[in-house]
């Protein structure tokens, strides 16, 4: 980070002392949860977007939630605003109804939608400033503050503005008021890697101050930096809620080869944790679970002139929750649809 | 809250309320400008022609056949059509564009938002309304024309209700569905056929028929010459009631988009 970041960064730590709305004084700052869901359900005609999710998250954390596109995390992020009708079920945020304490829970949540939209023709400040007014307890020298660390230009017009910068003026909006409860849905569209690092230390910062943070992501690379415990939603069901490191350890994650010359097809046959081997002459696609020394071994049985680490995603996570034996209850139906895709197999390209 | 968002969608709609009134007023003044030049040739065109035809297109009015068009043709249309246009996207319009998710996640109601833009749509029609009104009596002035400040502001009156008729129709349908194109739609359709209603039947002899398009209620009553008409400005109001209230309640009940 660089002096300037970070000298905004203790600019912004010495304000984090708890607001009028903030969860020191608010009345129900303890005890209850965060977010709590129960049997939450919505129905689009003959189309299910979320089933039945039940998920409790604490009061000062950060819960990572984590689907592919059209899993249904906007759709219950949209659903604890009060934005759709759920279609059963309930949910609670700070302790208070959603639909009937709706006012009072959006005075005390920060929200940032997935598909950003903003007024065109004001200007950021323009922007800034009517949403402030909205909410009435904004301190303007903050919404400044969180400006110069985002490296936010106020004064274009959002017509005019790049996606991150759009996004920078979204973020802010739902920093500014301190809120108890930031409900974040893909806010990492469009920031550049230093500001993205900016974002996970307000994160940190939020949760550090007791406050929550609810976020949404397809990609697990960005929430497993910062998230305590992350939710896998898939085809609207709650697959797993996990923590992230234990998420990690059942991930599958993928090595690429580099050989000096071609090897057998079958080289990784039988190694423990292989789920696919790729091999196409002297290039290598090994996806395991578990330990890697078993794979380095195999390998290194030639001589390896290159080695590349790959992320393992989101969908291969979903398959090993899948096949997991101590899989929770949820994943009995997709269990069953899964267990005939190939375990240790061998494809030749 | 609620007058944030009123100063907010009026600082959102005052280019096209200045453009629009500003037109109105310029085009009727010059429109007053050409009449007096052609006032004797015009009004023996329209002398010769059958009464509920000088009605229709206007020829009957205070102050000639240009003011008569300008009264019953093109102001109407103008303020309708930018009431409906304004009106449906006003609430369905946020969620088309997608500022409805962060709207909507801020301390405000739906309902109140809906108020709060319905307020500033009706603040919109008047102000064009006065530019109208205002460039329409400094021209009877200058040109000399029969037509009084109060005859005019009475006219003025009965089509700013008009208009807010089918805006109050348009929002309420935007609000109802979230659909702005369905609430341009409906509400621009309806205005078509029961403009065509008001304007036809009566050659037809079926004037009691025509009493049920809300433009009888705007020219019925002949405002420019008998003045402000409390009934058929109620008529309006139960209109405009009707579909705020309906769609106080419709907004209430659905899931929002955007």
């Amino acid at each position: 980070m660089s002096d300037e970041v970070e000298a905004a960064a203790t600019s912004v730590d010495r304000d984090r002392e708890p607001t009028p709305s903030g969860p020191a004084e608010s009345p129900d700052a303890s005890g209850t949860a965060a977010i709590e869901i129960v049997g939450l359900t919505k129905q689009f005609k003959d189309f299910t977007a979320v089933e039945e999710l039940d998920l409790e998250i604490g009061r000062g954390e950060i819960f990572g939630f984590l689907g592919p596109n059209g899993a249904g995390k906007s759709t219950t992020i949209r659903m604890l605003l009060d934005q759709l009708r759920p279609s059963s079920g309930s949910a609670r945020v700070l302790g208070l109804a959603v639909g009937p304490d709706s006012l009072e829970i959006h005075r005390r949540i920060g929200y940032i939608p997935g598909d950003l939209a903003l007024y065109p023709k004001l200007t950021g400040i323009q922007t800034l400033r009517y949403f402030a007014r909205l909410r009435g307890n904004v301190d303007w020298s903050y919404v400044l503050e969180l400006a110069e660390r985002l490296e936010a230009d106020l004064g274009k017009k959002v017509a005019d503005y790049s996606t991150g910068n759009r996004q920078k003026i979204g973020l802010i909006q739902a920093f500014m008021h301190r809120p108890e409860l930031l409900i974040l849905d893909e806010p990492n569209a469009g920031l550049d890697p230093l500001m993205q690092q900016t974002f996970h230390e307000m994160l940190r910062e939020v949760r550090a101050a007791g406050r929550t943070v609810f976020l949404s992501s397809h990609t697990l690379s960005e929430v497993e930096r910062v998230a305590d415990r992350v939710g896998i939603i898939r085809r609207g069901k709650l697959v797993v809620v996990e923590r992230v490191d234990e998420l990690k350890r059942k991930a599958i994650r993928r090595l690429d080869f580099e050989f000096d010359q071609p090897v057998p097809i079958d080289m990784f046959e039988g190694v423990a944790g292989v789920r696919d081997a790729e091999i196409d002459g002297v290039h290598a696609g090994i996806a395991y679970e578990g330990s890697v020394n078993d794979v380095l071994q195999a390998a290194l049985v030639h001589e390896v002139v290159n080695l590349h680490s790959r992320d393992a995603d989101l969908e291969e996570i979903f398959l090993a929750f899948y096949r997991s034996d101590d899989s929770p209850a949820p994943l009995s139906p997709a269990r069953t649809a899964t267990a005939s895709a190939p375990r240790a197999g061998r494809h030749v390209r | 809250m609620f007058a944030e968002v009123l100063r907010h969608e009026s600082r959102q709609r005052a280019v096209p309320t200045g453009v629009l009134g500003g037109t109105l007023a310029v085009f009727t003044f010059f429109g007053l400008a050409v009449s007096g030049s052609l006032g004797s040739a015009l009004d023996s065109l329209t002398a010769s022609m059958p009464e509920a035809l000088t009605a229709f297109i206007g020829g009957d009015s205070p102050g000639g056949y240009v003011v008569g068009e300008i009264f019953t043709l093109m102001a109407p249309i103008a303020l309708v059509a930018y009431g409906i246009i304004a009106g449906a996207g006003l609430f369905a319009g946020e969620e088309r564009e997608g500022t409805m998710a962060v709207l909507s996640a801020q301390p405000v109601t739906r309902r109140s938002l809906l108020l709060a833009k319905a307020c500033s749509l009706l603040l919109s029609l008047v102000v064009i309304a006065g530019l109208f009104w205002g460039g329409m009596t400094v021209a009877a002035l200058v040109f000399d024309s029969e037509l009084t400040a109060g005859a005019l502001a009475a006219g003025s009156t009965h089509l700013v209700m008009l208009a807010l008729a089918f805006a109050a129709v348009a929002l309420a349908v935007g609000a109802a569905t979230g659909r702005p194109e369905l609430a341009s739609g409906t509400a621009g359709g309806l205005a078509v056929i029961s403009y065509l209603t008001s304007a036809m039947l009566p050659l037809a002899g079926l004037e009691q028929w025509a009493r049920l398009s809300p433009w009888h209620y705007a020219l019925g009553s002949d405002p420019l010459r008998n003045g402000i008409d409390l009934s058929h400005l109620g008529a309006f109001a139960a209109i405009i009631v009707v579909a705020l209230v309906a769609g106080l309640v419709a907004v209430n009940r659905r899931d929002l988009k955007g």
